[in-house]
């Protein structure tokens, strides 16, 4: 056991390493095989999740695990930067999700990619987002979680732009990084404030820069140096990181157009992992964040309005890959909202049952549009429940699970509505309950439109191949059964409670003894699902009658607010062409007049004085004579000039 | 006695300036060429005034004659009929070349009369000997030839040695450098 | 006034930078080649005199001036016969025609 804590380094250093083979291997024609990229990819992997399970089991097994190791990489005088790895029940349990998620969907990747021309860079850079990922995970200070947080970014976009000949993926490429580099920046700008402000502190503490482990006493001392408005902006730096990532009100937009990637893609890092980063950052700077009440209260109404806002959006998307886009910023909504109100515990259990019953979610979708040969308008769906039953069945259980009907996501969300309710948060809790409602409706409405009823397309079905419903199924097994594990009724492998391992402060375990709540929420979400049912279940359909339409009539604008995505990428459109282009546009001048005219300047006056001396060089032996003797007589003078004056 | 050597010295460093800088500004190459030799013969002449009769004779047969014949034969293998056009540099080249000349030699004037005015009066000043009694003797009845010699010999042996054999270097390259190329135009 | 070593130190510099005039004025290479000769025996009769006024009894002045004239004598040969050399190829004396090192 002891092996696998010390040896934790290997997790994240053999997919670069892999990542290094296949990126060599391809560029230098050594090898056609794809599947020894798989193998590499996968089996790097898979180590990694061996050693993951090892690393759970003995954080489960030692109460308050808390390895670190840092390797020295600059050590100025009093700060000393470092890369390491640090290994808590957190990161155990973030490990964990990563690498079997990315297992299975790297399995599965090898079946939806098999006809691709780019089956090897996809690999590469699929195992270059492993890497940078579970290096995220493993970090030990601020500085290197950065590092590997643009790295994340960096994979996400080359993986977004994967089809870069089709000009929507590489503007959803473009997209998706420029609105991540505004979070970053503000998430620079947070490090290297609070770092001004703790400055001293780590000066003289002598502990690694930036360390998480002590960076609560760190943010205090810059909470009284930076005064308490100061410390808010901040934190609000800080938290613009994890609003891009996780795409958050208002920097959420770049999710739904990332769908233009592959679609395993999605599922591992749109919807499992990467969009969950923020999140893992959040839990990790939770101390400093704790700090500035002000801050948390806007993190808590952020991720309450984008669960509301992209559940709205969710309603009336018929590509079914943007319902689930939203529907995953909806869910990471709930994640923030938690950690918002202090339910850090809920937060990162709904982060991991998410995770799950997400990737499966996509994966099914992944396998319906590969087997109805790209066809991702769920208009020409439908009836497909008979013709691939195991993904219909799994995608229902995801269903379920995502709705808080059943399985693990009733659990996750229970214990965020919970403590909702216990914080006397009943504004947040209301719009959470009727964002339950929706996510319910919403999931029925796509599972019914796309499983039942009869079959609307023309494309011609084949059926998905075994590499493909596998995982699959493999995949239904923890999104069915780890909030049940988790949720403090069973002891299975030897902690009661997700709260009672991954924690802030010190375990709240509080008894869900008030059943007001679940059954609450259920009856809510079980309302959805008749909704989703009466409109969309061909069988239902006999039992209402003609009002709908009158209803329809109605609710248009709302209709048009939803299907439009609340205009908010119109509006940035507008707020970019008549305010940002126009002023930089002005700036402009300053930078081609001014900045390139001096540097031209430079350029031109060195060219000309270069020119000048190479006068000199002409080729003719007197003149360089006459050139050394001048510069003789010159020192000479000089000489006498020091020694006599 | 002294007024004679001054007036020797006069009329000889009269002679080496007039006919060097006649050998420079002659038009005609070998007009210059015969200017040299004038300097040359009076340098041999000042050699004399300096108490160094060997070397007055070797830059007779060394220069006046051996390299004169050498600059000659080089002039009749090289000269054309519009040689007379290469006379002076460009100008901006000669201006300079005034102001380089000109300044060295007043660094020179400057150096050489700071330090060795008072040379004769105070040669102690100087880490140099007197010479001997013996030595004079010996100027006055056989020159310096046999001191030169015993130098080359004695002390001096190995540059001696090493002297010759750069000559015998000296004659084969030079006979190799000059020979005319037929090589290349069978290889091609 | 009595004869002493400045004036032929005077002598010699005059000399040397005549020669060094000659250097760089000159666009004949043989007249480059005498104008260096001319250096040289300026040098000599500094050694001469110093020898003549410093050193009589061992004359090592004059020993030098004697390796210099057969240095010099290797040099112009050498010079000549380099001389000859690039007149085989360019059909030139003139030193403007030679400047292929040029930058």
């Amino acid at each position: 056991m002891e092996f696998f804590i010390n040896n934790v380094w290997i997790i994240p250093a053999l997919p670069l390493w892999s990542f290094l083979s296949i990126l060599f291997g391809r560029a230098l024609n050594v090898y056609e095989n794809k599947y020894i990229s798989l193998a590499l990819t996968a089996g790097s992997t898979f180590i990694g999740f061996i050693f993951s399970i090892f690393i759970l089991f003995y954080c489960i097994n030692n109460a308050g695990t808390n390895h670190q190791y840092d390797i020295l990489w600059l050590d100025t005088r009093d700060l000393k930067f470092s890369i390491g790895w640090l290994v808590d029940n957190l990161a155990a349990m973030m490990l964990v999700v990563v690498t079997s998620i990315s297992l299975l969907i790297q399995v599965y990747s090898h079946g939806y990619m098999e006809q691709d021309k780019g089956y090897h860079r996809f690999f590469a850079y699929l195992v270059l987002f492993n890497f940078s990922m579970l290096a995220l995970v493993l970090s030990t200070n601020l500085f290197q979680a950065y590092i590997f947080w643009e790295l994340v970014g960096v994979s996400s976009y080359l993986l977004i732009g994967f089809w870069f000949n089709r000009p929507s993926a590489a503007q959803a490429a473009k997209k998706a990084f420029i609105i991540n580099r505004i979070g970053d920046f503000g998430l620079l700008v947070g490090i290297l404030a609070l770092l001004f402000y703790s400055l001293n502190w780590w000066a003289n503490s002598q502990n690694t820069l930036l360390e998480f482990a002590t960076l609560g006493q760190a943010g205090s001392l810059a909470l009284v140096n930076a005064g308490p408005v100061l410390f808010g902006f901040l934190t609000l730096g800080l938290l613009l990181g994890p609003i891009a990532k996780s795409a958050q009100i208002p920097l959420h937009t770049w999710l739904a157009d990332a769908m233009e990637g592959p679609t395993p893609i999605s599922a591992l890092i749109h919807a499992a992992t990467m969009v969950a980063a923020g999140v893992y950052l959040i839990a990790r700077l939770y101390p400093v964040f704790e700090l500035s009440p002000q801050t948390m209260t806007i993190m808590a109404w952020v991720g309450g309005a984008t669960a509301f806002v992209a559940a709205t959006i969710a309603i009336t998307q018929t590509d079914i890959k943007k319902c689930l886009a939203y529907s995953t910023c909806s869910q990471l909504g709930y994640m923030i909202l938690a950690m918002g109100i202090g339910a850090y515990s809920a937060g990162l259990f709904h982060l991991m049952t998410h995770a799950y019953f997400k990737a499966m979610l996509f994966l099914c979708s992944g396998a319906v549009i590969h087997s109805l040969a790209d066809q991702q308008n769920m208009k020409y769906m439908g009836g497909l429940r008979k013709k691939m039953p195991i993904v219909a069945y799994t995608y229902l259980i995801g269903t379920l699970a995502i709705s808080g009907l059943l399985f693990s996501g009733f659990w996750s969300k229970e214990a965020i509505l919970s403590s909702l309710y216990t914080q006397g948060e009943n504004l947040l809790l209301v719009i959470a309950l009727i964002t339950a409602f929706m996510t319910a409706y919403y999931m029925f409405r796509s599972y019914f439109m796309t499983f039942e009823g009869e079959y609307r397309g023309h494309a011609r079905f084949h059926k998905p191949s075994k590499v493909m419903t596998m995982p699959l199924i493999i995949l239904a097994v923890p999104s069915a059964i780890t909030g049940f594990i988790f949720s403090g009724n069973l002891n299975l492998i030897g902690i009661k409670s997700f709260d009672s391992f991954v924690f802030y402060g010190h375990a709240l375990h509080e008894a869900h003894t008030d059943l007001f709540l679940p059954i609450c929420s259920l009856i809510i979400a079980l309302l959805g699902f008749l909704l989703a049912g009466i409109i969309y279940w061909d069988k239902l359909k006999s039992l209402y009658c003609n009002c709908f339409d009158a209803i329809q009539r109605y609710t248009i604008p709302l209709y048009r607010l939803s299907v439009n995505k609340w205009y908010f990428d119109d509006f940035y459109n507008l707020l970019i062409k008549y305010l940002i282009l126009p002023i930089s546009e002005f700036i402009s001048i300053f930078d081609k007049y001014i900045i390139d005219g001096f540097v031209n300047l430079c350029g031109i006056s060195t060219l000309y004085k270069g020119k000048a001396i190479s006068l000199l060089q002409n080729g003719n032996v007197q003149t360089y004579l006459v050139t050394a003797l001048l510069s003789f007589i010159a020192v000479i003078i000089l000489i006498f000039l020091i020694f006599i004056i | 006695m002294e007024v004679l050597q001054l007036l020797f010295f006069g009329m000889f460093a009269l002679v080496i300036v007039i006919s060097a800088l006649g050998a420079i500004f002659c038009r005609n190459i070998v007009h210059s060429i015969v200017s040299l030799v004038i300097t040359f013969l009076s340098i041999s002449g000042i050699f004399i005034l300096l108490n160094a009769d060997f070397l007055a004779i070797t830059q007779i047969i060394i220069y006046a004659v051996g390299i004169t014949i050498l600059l000659i034969f080089s002039v009749m293998f090289t000269t054309t009929k519009d040689d007379n056009k290469l006379w002076l540099a460009f100008a901006p080249r000669t201006l300079l070349a005034f102001v380089v000349a000109g300044s060295l030699f007043i660094l020179l004037i400057f150096n050489i009369t700071n330090k060795f005015t008072d040379f004769n009066k105070n040669p102690e000043s100087f880490i140099i000997k007197a010479p001997k009694e013996s030595t004079i003797e010996l100027l006055k009845e056989q020159g310096t030839t046999p001191i030169i010699g015993k130098q080359l010999l004695t002390k001096y042996v190995l540059p001696f040695e090493v002297l010759s054999i750069l000559l015998l270097g000296v004659i084969i390259g030079a006979a190799v450098i000059a020979k005319k190329e037929n090589n290349n135009s069978q290889e091609r | 006034m009595e004869l002493g070593l400045v004036h032929y130190l005077i002598l010699a510099a005059i000399l040397f930078c005549i020669g060094i005039l000659g250097v760089i004025i000159s666009r004949n290479i043989i007249k480059i080649l005498i104008s260096i000769e001319i250096m040289l025996n300026a040098v000599n009769i500094n050694f001469a005199a110093f020898a003549n006024f410093g050193d009589l009894d061992e004359a090592k002045g004059q020993v030098f001036a004697i390796f210099i004239m057969a240095v010099a004598a290797a040099e112009i040969a050498l010079g000549l016969a380099i001389l000859i050399a690039c007149y085989n190829n360019r059909h030139s004396v003139d030193i403007e025609d030679y400047t292929s090192l040029k930058g």
